[in-house]
C-alpha cells in the first residue's frame, strides 16, 4: 500500500532528530532536480548502501541527470537507511520512499539498482522488503515497479535472478534511454509485464532471467543457461558505447560528510594492462579515453556548478592515459591559485609517477600509494602483472625523498599455485622498501600495507582458480606477520570469512538465491561492513541452500566446466580468457594489447562500431573501411 | 561562497579553508529566517560589486538578506551574539488549552534546572521571554521566546518546550533573529 508524501514529510520532521545523521534522508542537496510528478517514467535509482557512501557514486549521478534530462521521464533516488532509521521507519510503518519527492517507491515505475559489489546483495533484498514490495520477481504483477539492476556485480547476475526484472549489461549510459523509451511505448499500448519483459529482453544488453532457464546434470551440476523461446539471444553481450558518456555538469553536493566529498571525472574508462585477476579490467573493455579539452570543459563546469574543492580525476590506470602530463599541466596552469585539490589514484611504480604527483602536490601531504599485488617473480607472471624490485626500490626512494613520509602498498595473497615463499616474500619486501624509506628519511618514513586475499572473479582468466580455504588464508596471514621486521609497518589484512563468502557470491549459480533469502531473513544486512558482517548465518546459508565451499570454490575448474555466466559476454570471449589462464600456468606474460591486439573478443564482435569510430580516443587498432 | 568566484580568504596551515564564521550555530533540525556570518575576502571590493556575485549565483535554501562590509579588525561576530528569538510551532497546528497558566508557572519560578550531556545547568536565567502568540500569516498557534546566547550560557528552544512537559518532536522551531551587543 503507498502513502503520501505529506504523511512522510511529518513522519521526518517528527522522528528525524531521533537518528543519526538526519541529513542522509532528506534530500534537498545542491544540484537535486525535483520534478513535478506527472505522468512521466519514474525512475527510482537505488543504491543499496548508506547516503555517505552512495551519493558519490558517479554511475548513478550519470543516469541521474540521463534520465531527468527527458521530458517524458524523472529521476529520484534512494538509499539504504541505516539501522537506526529502519527500525524508526518500520515502528511507524512508513515505506522506503525516494528523497526529492518523498514519493514511496511503490509510486515509481522502475527501480534501478546499482550493484558494485556482491556484498550489498541483502540490502537490496531489505530496501525491495522496506518499499513493501514482494521479493520474489515473479511475484510482483505489473502495479508493482520492475526492478532492474547494473553495476559490475550484474556480470554474473544468476545469483540474484529471481529478485531483479531486468539486468542492464556494459555502459549503462546508452541503455538507459532505450530502456525507458520501451517502457513508455509499452505503457501506451497496454501491454502487460510479460509482453514488455519479452520487449526489454531485445534490447542490446539487457537480460532478463525469466525468459531463461538453467539446467542441470543429475550431479546437481550447471550444464547450461538458455533462453525459453528461440527468438531471444542466446548470449548475452554487454552494450558498448564508443566513446565516454556526457559527465554529470551538476554533481550533486550533499549537506553532510559523505565518503568522497570531490568532482569525480573519469578521464579513461578500460584497461589494456590485462592483469588477470582484475574484473574491472576485463570486463571494461576496451580502453576509451576522454580527451584532456573535455576534461578541462567538465572540470570547469562542476566546478562552477558545486564549489568543490577538489578534483580526483578516475581511470582503472591513470598513468597510462595516453595525455596524463598534458592533462596534469593543463590543469595545474589553469586552475593555478583557485585553492582546488587533485587527486590521482593508480599510478604505476615508476619514478614518473612521483613527478605526476610531484605536480599535483599542495598543501595536503597525503600518502602515496603504489599496488605492487605480488613480491616474487612467479607470481608476478602468473597474474601479468610485472615489475621488478629495483623500480619498486627506486621509486620508493623518489617518494620519500620529495617529501612524503608515508607510503601505502597493497598486495594479494591467495594467488594460483602460490606457496609460503610468496608470501613471506610479500612481508621481506615490505622490510625492504621500509629500509630504504629510513635511508632517505630516518625515522620519519611510515609504510602501510594492505594484504587482500584473491577471489576468482568470473570473465577473467582466473574463472577457472580455486580459492584459498580459510585455512590455508590463516596460515599465510600468519607467516607473513612472522616475516613482518619493524612495528613501522602497520598492516591490515582480510577476513578469511568475508574473503569465502564473496568467492560464493560472485561465482553463485540461481541456487544461490536460496542462501541470500536465507541470510536476509535471518538478520544479515550491511555485509560489507565488517563489524556487521556475520559470518554464521553465511554459513547456515549456503548449507540451508545446499551449496558446498568445498565444490563450489576451493577446487580448480575443469577447463570446460560450464559457469553460470557463460551466457552473459562482456567482449572478451571464454576461449582467450583460457588461453590466458594456460599462459599463467606456464608464467606466460601478455603484454600491454595497446602495442598489439590480441583478439580477445572486443574487436571481432564490435567491429562496425569500430569502423564507425575512428579515432585513437579508442585504443583498440582501426579498421580500415575498403 | 565558492561558486561565487569570489576572491575568498583561506586560513594557513595544511588543511587551509575559507574564512568563515557563524555568529551562532543553528541547532540540528531547526530553520532560520536570521543567520549572521562574516566571511573573510583577500580582496577590497565594493559592497556593489559583492552583491553582484552574491546575487548571479543562486543559492537554493538560502537567502541573502544584506550585505554589509567591515573592517578587518572589528571583534568577530560570535563574541558579539547576546541572545536569540526561536518560534516554536506545534506540528499539528494547535497548542494546549491550558499553555498560558503553564508558560505563566515556569517563568515564575526562579531556578529551572536541568541536565544537558550528563552537565546540570539553569535553564531559568537563559529565558530572556516566552510567549504565546498567533502566527498572522498561518492563523497558528506557537511559542515566541528570546534566549539568552552567551558563551557557557546558552538557552535551547527544544530544552525551553521540554521544561514545559511537552515533546520537542512535535514542534517546528524556527530562529527569528539574532541579537548582537554593539
Amino acid at each position: 500500500m503507498t502513502i503520501p508524501p505529506e504523511k512522510i514529510e511529518l513522519f521526518l520532521e517528527k522522528h528525524l532528530l531521533s537518528v543519526e545523521k538526519p541529513g542522509r534522508y532528506i534530500g534537498g542537496e545542491l544540484n537535486q532536480v525535483r520534478k513535478e510528478w506527472r505522468d512521466q517514467i519514474k525512475v527510482a535509482l537505488a543504491f543499496p548502501d548508506i547516503y555517505d557512501i552512495g551519493l558519490p557514486n558517479l554511475g548513478l549521478l550519470i543516469l541521474y541527470e540521463i534520465i531527468n534530462k527527458r521530458e517524458d521521464a524523472l529521476a529520484e533516488r534512494v538509499y539504504a537507511p541505516w539501522l537506526d532509521m529502519e527500525t524508526v521507519m518500520r515502528d511507524a510503518q512508513i515505506p522506503l520512499y525516494a528523497l526529492e519527492s518523498k514519493h514511496p517507491l511503490l509510486d515509481f515505475d522502475v527501480i534501478a539498482f546499482t550493484l558494485p559489489y556482491e556484498s550489498i546483495y541483502t540490502n537490496v533484498l531489505n530496501m525491495i522488503n522496506m518499499a513493501g514490495i514482494p521479493l520474489d520477481a515473479k511475484e510482483r504483477t505489473q502495479s508493482y515497479p520492475l526492478i532492474i539492476a547494473g553495476g559490475h556485480a550484474a556480470y554474473n547476475p544468476e545469483p540474484m535472478a529471481r529478485f531483479i526484472d531486468a539486468f542492464i549489461l556494459g555502459d549503462g549510459e546508452y541503455i538507459m534511454d532505450r530502456f525507458i523509451d520501451q517502457i513508455h511505448n509499452s505503457r501506451s499500448t497496454g501491454q502487460s509485464k510479460t509482453e514488455l519483459l519479452k520487449l526489454l529482453a531485445n534490447l542490446p544488453g539487457v537480460y532478463v532471467p525469466s525468459l531463461y532457464r538453467p539446467q542441470y546434470n543429475q550431479a546437481g551440476q550447471l550444464t547450461a543457461v538458455t533462453p525459453i523461446d528461440k527468438t531471444l539471444p542466446a548470449v548475452l553481450h554487454k552494450h558498448m558505447s564508443p566513446d565516454l558518456p556526457v559527465a554529470p555538469a551538476r554533481p550533486l553536493v550533499p549537506n553532510i560528510d559523505v565518503v568522497h566529498n570531490r568532482i569525480a571525472v573519469e578521464i579513461m574508462r578500460g584497461c589494456t594492462r590485462g592483469c588477470r585477476f582484475c574484473h574491472a579490467g576485463f570486463i571494461n573493455r576496451p580502453v576509451r579515453e576522454r580527451s584532456v579539452d573535455e576534461i578541462l570543459a567538465i572540470i570547469e563546469t562542476s566546478l562552477q556548478n558545486t564549489g568543490y574543492e577538489e578534483v580526483a580525476l578516475l581511470s582503472l590506470s591513470s598513468s597510462d592515459y595516453s595525455h596524463i602530463e598534458e592533462l596534469i599541466d593543463s590543469i595545474q596552469s589553469r586552475f593555478e591559485g583557485k585553492n582546488l585539490t587533485i587527486s590521482l589514484p593508480s599510478l604505476r611504480i615508476e619514478s614518473f609517477s612521483v613527478d605526476l604527483m610531484e605536480k599535483l602536490r599542495t598543501a595536503r601531504p597525503g600518502g602515496f600509494t603504489l599496488a605492487p599485488e605480488a613480491a616474487t617473480d612467479r607470481i608476478r607472471r602468473t597474474i601479468n602483472k610485472v615489475i621488478d624490485d629495483e623500480s619498486l626500490f627506486s621509486t620508493v626512494r623518489e617518494i620519500y625523498q620529495r617529501g612524503w613520509q608515508t607510503i601505502k602498498l597493497y598486495f594479494m595473497i591467495g594467488h594460483p599455485n602460490e606457496t609460503d615463499e610468496d608470501v613471506i616474500a610479500i612481508a621481506n619486501l615490505c622490510n625492504q622498501v621500509l629500509a630504504e624509506g629510513r635511508k632517505v628519511i630516518g625515522n620519519r618514513a611510515n609504510l602501510n600495507v594492505g594484504v587482500a586475499t584473491f577471489v576468482p572473479k568470473p570473465h577473467t582468466p582466473f574463472q577457472w582458480v580455486r580459492t584459498n580455504t580459510p585455512e590455508e588464508i590463516r596460515h599465510k596471514q600468519e607467516i607473513f606477520r612472522q616475516h613482518i621486521k619493524s612495528r613501522a609497518i602497520k598492516y591490515s589484512l582480510s577476513q578469511p570469512d568475508e574473503t569465502i563468502f564473496e568467492a560464493m557470491l560472485t561465482r553463485g549459480d540461481r541456487r544461490m538465491a536460496d542462501a541470500i533469502l536465507y541470510a536476509w531473513q535471518n538478520g544479515a544486512k550491511f555485509d560489507a561492513w565488517r563489524d556487521k558482517f556475520r559470518s554464521h548465518i553465511w554459513t547456515e546459508a549456503f548449507s540451508h541452500a545446499g551449496i558446498d565451499p568445498e565444490t563450489a570454490i576451493h577446487r580448480n575448474k575443469e577447463k570446460i566446466e560450464v559457469f553460470p555466466w557463460d551466457h552473459i559476454n562482456p567482449g572478451v570471449n571464454r576461449s582467450y580468457l583460457l588461453a590466458e589462464y594456460e599462459r599463467s600456468l606456464a608464467g606466460e606474460l601478455r603484454q600491454d594489447c595497446r602495442e598489439q591486439c590480441f583478439a580477445c573478443g572486443i574487436l571481432p564482435f564490435y567491429q562496425d562500431l569500430r569502423m564507425q569510430n575512428p579515432g585513437d580516443h579508442w585504443k583498440c587498432p582501426e579498421i580500415l573501411v575498403n | 561562497m565558492r561558486r561565487t568566484g569570489l576572491p575568498l580568504a583561506y586560513s594557513q596551515g595544511f588543511h587551509p579553508q575559507p574564512r568563515m564564521n557563524q555568529a551562532a550555530p543553528l541547532p540540528l533540525g531547526m530553520l532560520s529566517d536570521a543567520e549572521v556570518i562574516d566571511i573573510w575576502i583577500d580582496s577590497t571590493i565594493s559592497l556593489e560589486n559583492l552583491q553582484q556575485y552574491l546575487v548571479d549565483t543562486p543559492q537554493p535554501g538560502i537567502e541573502i538578506t544584506s550585505i554589509r562590509i567591515i573592517p578587518g579588525n572589528e571583534p568577530s561576530i560570535q563574541t558579539r551574539v547576546h541572545h536569540v528569538d526561536y518560534l516554536a510551532q506545534p506540528l499539528m497546528g494547535k497548542l494546549s488549552a491550558t499553555i498560558q497558566p503553564e508558560i505563566d508557572h515556569l517563568l515564575s519560578t526562579n531556578q529551572l534546572l536541568r541536565v544537558r550531556r550528563q552537565k546540570e545547568y539553569d535553564l531559568r536565567p537563559l529565558i530572556l521571554q516566552l510567549a504565546f502568540i498567533i502566527v498572522d500569516s498561518m492563523q497558528g498557534e506557537a511559542l515566541s521566546m528570546s534566549l539568552l546566547s552567551l558563551p557557557g550560557q546558552t538557552g535551547r528552544p527544544d530544552e525551553v518546550i521540554q521544561a514545559l512537559g511537552y515533546d520537542p518532536s512535535e514542534f517546528r522551531f524556527t530562529r527569528t533573529a539574532i541579537h548582537l551587543t554593539d
